[in-house]
């Protein structure tokens, strides 16, 4: 029997091989065009769990990917530990406007934590998800990396001074921050994820040095996907990833999703060298192949993304709400194609 | 104070942006007041140590941890220098005319990282800088840019849900047809010069460098 869109995502993470290349996004994928045709739209559908599903499914109807996943935002972990949060509108998602903490102050976990702001919203929306689709695509739960959590508590400027005068300062932060994302991840895994996609954006080379990254992002995101386990993880950052390749595969996620301008030929060396197998995501670039490009280019990008070796051909990052269906769609290879 | 004392202020004041040390920025700069340094070339010198962090930033060998405190240390330096620049735009020796630029991140987005950089590298470079933060909308550019009589108005746009902002922002300024009284820039993660030149944007810089690189161009 041929492998369906779920059983090709979920071997293809693992850097297994597939009869087609599989194809998905493992960040946001709510798209304007989606929310008209669905006629569910933003920002009801970020505060909605049935909305939220509903949009989410779009992804496997309308988009034709290998997996669906919620949430939309990058704000829900921060915003049940305090955070406030702007709730954005038809055409924007919500986003962190106040940061509850200074350095110097003693983070605290709510021990009703997986009961605060929206975290039951995305629960739900993704139990949803599961019984309408889960047995056709895979699904994928999205959470968001310590480090960058600890960005928004307590805001990106402090916390990069403090990575370079107070590293240490930020430790409790962290381990706060690392259980937020554990507990979450785990609640999602409940609720019948069957991937969990860290998102550690702060962790990117575009913000911190690589001896950053080894000392107080990596030691959090290997202990939240040991924590996530045997559930497979898809980590996320965003930018150069080039001189962290090593630690990230370290960390033990079955796959690791980067934009296009990482070198993807070094991090397939580099994912040999260390003895694993480990699926590679991406190779196409969210503005120049689907936000100002049309089909022909995004098409040309998924074949040589293919060519590349990813295991996962999927945008860099979040998908831009304004690409076109049509656009998108391009990315989707047939077997004789490519492998 | 000789000159081989003023000379040691602008190497003070170098090594404490290079160091990102604020409090040799401030002491630097009160020395420099004191010993009569000319206070535009004291400013001059920290833009660029500056620029060349921002050299090492794109090689990847300084990071964002380091601008960020090193703007932190020309704005320790510049709340000691800005009120001498003033006196001396006042009195009509400040030499040539200090350009304004109305700088912010546009309605609906709240990243200020890069945007910040941008306003930090412009003050360093002969430009008054106003910084409007972010959410700002297009009428609010419009409003401190007529109010000041600015040369450019500069806008940031992180994501690609914000990035038509930037349009509407030209949109706007045509629709109240004082486009022609304004430069407007564009820059931000995800803006690029193809965009800028199809929304009629004057100019779009890569990064902070390239800003004010560009901005220099368009107000030469």
């Amino acid at each position: 029997m041929r492998n369906g869109k779920r059983e090709i995502f979920l071997k293809a993470i693992r850097g297994e091989a597939t009869e087609r290349p599989s194809v998905a996004c493992v960040n946001q994928t709510g798209t304007y065009e989606q929310m008209a045709a669905l006629g569910i739209k933003w920002p009801d559908s970020n505060f909605d769990a049935d909305l939220m599903a509903g949009l989410a499914i779009g992804a496997h109807t309308i988009l034709d990917l290998d997996a669906v996943r919620v949430p939309f935002c990058q704000t829900i972990e921060e915003e049940a530990l305090g955070c406030g949060v702007l709730i954005g509108d038809e055409k924007n998602l919500p986003s962190i406007a106040t940061h509850p903490y200074d350095i110097d102050m003693t983070p605290h976990f709510p021990e009703d934590y997986l009961t605060r702001g929206r975290i039951p919203v995305l629960c739900k929306a993704l139990k949803k998800v599961k019984e309408e689709v889960g047995d056709e695509v895979a699904v994928i739960g999205g959470v968001i990396g310590p480090f960058t959590i600890v960005g928004e508590l307590i805001g990106i400027n402090n916390f990069m001074v403090a990575t370079l005068k107070h590293p240490k300062m930020l430790h409790e932060f962290l381990r706060v921050a690392t259980k937020a994302a554990t507990q979450l991840a785990q609640a999602l895994v409940q609720a019948g994820a069957d991937v969990i996609c860290i998102e550690d954006m702060l962790a990117s080379m575009d913000m911190i040095s690589p001896k950053i990254y080894k000392e107080l992002a990596w030691p959090w995101e290997e202990e939240l996907t040991s924590r996530i386990a045997p559930a497979p993880v898809i980590l996320h950052i965003c930018g150069r990833v080039n001189p962290i390749i090593k630690p990230m595969i370290a960390t033990g996620a079955a796959a690791l999703s980067f934009e296009p301008k990482t070198d993807v030929a070094a991090v397939k060396l580099a994912i040999q060298e260390e003895g694993k197998k480990i699926g590679v995501i991406g190779g196409i670039d969210t503005m120049k192949d689907l936000f100002f490009g049309n089909p022909e280019i995004a098409r040309a990008s998924a074949l040589k993304a293919a060519e590349d070796g990813y295991d996962v051909i999927a945008p860099g990052c979040s998908i831009p709400p304004g690409a076109t269906t049509e656009t998108i769609k391009a990315m989707l290879l047939q077997e004789t194609e490519t492998c | 104070m000789g000159k081989q004392d003023k000379d040691a202020v602008m190497s003070k004041l170098h090594d404490a942006i290079m160091n990102f040390n604020e409090d040799e920025a401030r002491s630097g700069a009160e020395e420099a007041v004191k010993s009569g340094a000319d206070v535009l070339k004291a400013v001059e010198v920290m833009g660029d140590a500056m620029s060349e962090l921002g050299k090492g930033f794109e090689k990847m060998e300084v990071f964002l941890p380091e601008i960020v405190m090193a703007s932190g240390a020309l704005k320790e330096a510049m709340k000691v220098l800005q009120p001498e620049i003033l006196k001396l735009v006042a009195s009509g020796t400040a030499g040539k005319k200090r350009p304004i630029v109305i700088i912010g991140t546009v309605k609906g987005d709240v990243h200020t990282v890069g945007k910040d950089m941008v306003a930090t590298m412009m003050m360093t470079q002969g430009f008054d800088v106003v910084d409007l933060g972010h959410d700002v909308s297009p009428s609010a550019f419009l409003d401190k840019a007529r109010e000041l009589s600015a040369t450019i108005i500069a806008a940031s746009a992180l994501m690609s849900t914000t990035l038509p902002v930037q349009k509407d922002l030209i949109d706007f300024l045509n629709a109240k047809n004082v486009r022609q009284n304004f430069k407007v820039m564009v820059g931000g993660g995800v803006a690029t010069k193809e965009w800028a030149e199809r929304i009629g944007a004057d100019g779009y810089g890569q990064d902070a460098i390239e800003g004010v690189e560009i901005a220099k161009k368009l107000t030469a």
